[in-house]
């Protein structure tokens, strides 16, 4: 009988966990990106790459990835990628970008990120996030 | 067993000169009851009844424990390894001797626990359902905040014929990656020009050969954007607010309408190919919907 309880407790969590996923999601909705992605992958050797795309509404002054956090599977945090160091992950006057960063882990280990995009024009600018799933380096 | 004339302050003797029938009748009765209506006093009462009654009717038809012992070991010991270990008489289970409160127990319980179950399920189906997720065939979900395709949808045959001339480089484009499905619009709205491609490879990564045409008529912009999904791994989220989304099926592809901080955007999947179409004023939206194919 514990055992039962026990699976439908399990039950009960893992699905309360998935529906929280989905909502917690979510961000504002962003006056100059449509659409955005990402993904995490293993490279070799500890290697992971972080490959972004991101489709704005409009011709930006300037559009892709502000920072991306790297955080190990069990939530603990790694590092921060900067634009500032990775000139590669922002362009300008674009509509929409794609590109990828490397980042030198340890094999074996999982990683997920979670990729601040941002846009700007003359107006204003966003920046919202989106959380890639887990990849082993 | 309890031989007395009640318990508590109530008077149950009646209940012991009834027929076995009659009392298993009372207690698949309560069974069907509401909690505030069942009488549990009285069920355990009956219960102990019943159990006297089996526990005498096993006595009288008791069978010899060594012949029953001897004539397991004989019947189901031959197919037992040499080497293993015999069984000892306290590993027989006597399931003919299960107590009916027991049994009723169990039955309670599996009950519980199947109603706990779909309750669950039902809940989460509504939850789920209530942030966009159909969770018995979906292909798209959505929260009031953001939008996202799971899975492909259904094939629609491509006609490349009278193509706007601002598609015409994007078709070529699409007809390059191989694809055969019918995503682009044959209307546009007036008035509006190109204002660039642009095409992305991430098949190896992402898992999505990209692209898209920018359509300006000066003060309002367009962008009609497809998505090739090589395998499984692209998860597009598309921002959106919170006003309500909009299902509009035509020629049997459902087109997902919805704003983002008040700019339209339609969302649809033909086949392995993601589309999108943003910035289309409200007034064009079902004409350009009802010319793609």
């Amino acid at each position: 009988m514990k055992k039962t309880i026990s699976a439908i407790l399990a039950f009960l969590f893992v699905f309360m966990f998935s529906i929280n996923t989905v909502a917690f999601a979510a961000t504002m909705a962003d006056p100059y990106i449509s659409s955005m992605s990402g993904t995490i992958t293993s490279e070799g050797n500890g290697k992971i790459k972080i490959t972004f795309s991101v489709r704005a509404k409009n011709t930006m002054s300037t559009l892709g990835v502000d920072s991306i956090e790297i955080y190990k599977s069990d939530g603990s945090y790694v590092t921060t990628l900067y634009s500032s160091s990775y000139p590669n992950m922002l362009t300008t006057n674009a509509r929409s970008y794609s590109s990828n960063v490397s980042y030198n882990g340890i094999s074996g280990q999982n990683y997920y990120a979670i990729i601040t995009f941002y846009a700007s024009t003359g107006g204003g600018s966003s920046s919202p996030t989106y959380t890639t799933s887990v990849c082993t380096a | 067993m309890r031989n007395t004339y009640g318990s508590g302050n109530r008077d149950f003797f009646k209940y012991n000169h009834m027929p076995t029938e009659v009392l298993e009748n009372i207690i698949r009765a309560d069974f069907y009851l509401s909690e505030e209506a069942a009488d549990p006093e009285l069920i355990d009462y009956i219960l102990e009844i019943l159990e006297g009654r089996k526990t005498s009717e096993a006595e009288r038809n008791l069978p010899d424990i060594e012949e029953s012992w001897e004539r397991f070991k004989k019947d189901r010991l031959v197919m037992e390894p040499e080497d293993a270990p015999a069984p000892t008489k306290d590993d027989i289970i006597d399931f003919a001797n299960i107590s009916p409160k027991k049994h009723l127990n169990v039955i309670r319980r599996i009950a519980s626990i199947a109603a706990v179950f779909i309750c669950v399920l039902f809940i989460g189906t509504v939850a789920a359902y209530a942030v966009g997720i159909d969770l018995w065939g979906s292909i798209a979900q959505w929260t009031e905040e953001r939008f996202s395709f799971r899975s492909g949808g259904p094939v629609q045959t491509a006609n490349y014929e009278d193509i706007p001339p601002q598609l015409i480089e994007l078709s070529e484009m699409l007809q390059e990656q191989g694809v055969a499905v019918g995503i682009l619009p044959h209307y546009l709205p007036d008035g509006y020009k190109w204002d660039g491609n642009t095409f992305f490879d991430n098949s190896d990564t992402l898992g999505v050969i990209s692209m898209d045409v920018g359509l300006t008529n000066g003060s309002n912009y367009i962008v009609i954007a497809y998505d090739i999904h090589t395998d499984g791994r692209y998860l597009a989220e598309y921002e959106k607010d919170d006003v309500e989304l909009e299902i509009y099926e035509c020629k049997n592809v459902p087109y997902y309408i919805f704003t983002n901080t008040g700019d339209s955007i339609i969302v649809w999947v033909n086949g392995n190919v993601e589309c999108s179409i943003s910035g289309l004023p409200n007034e064009e939206i079902y004409k350009v919907i009802e010319s793609i194919g």
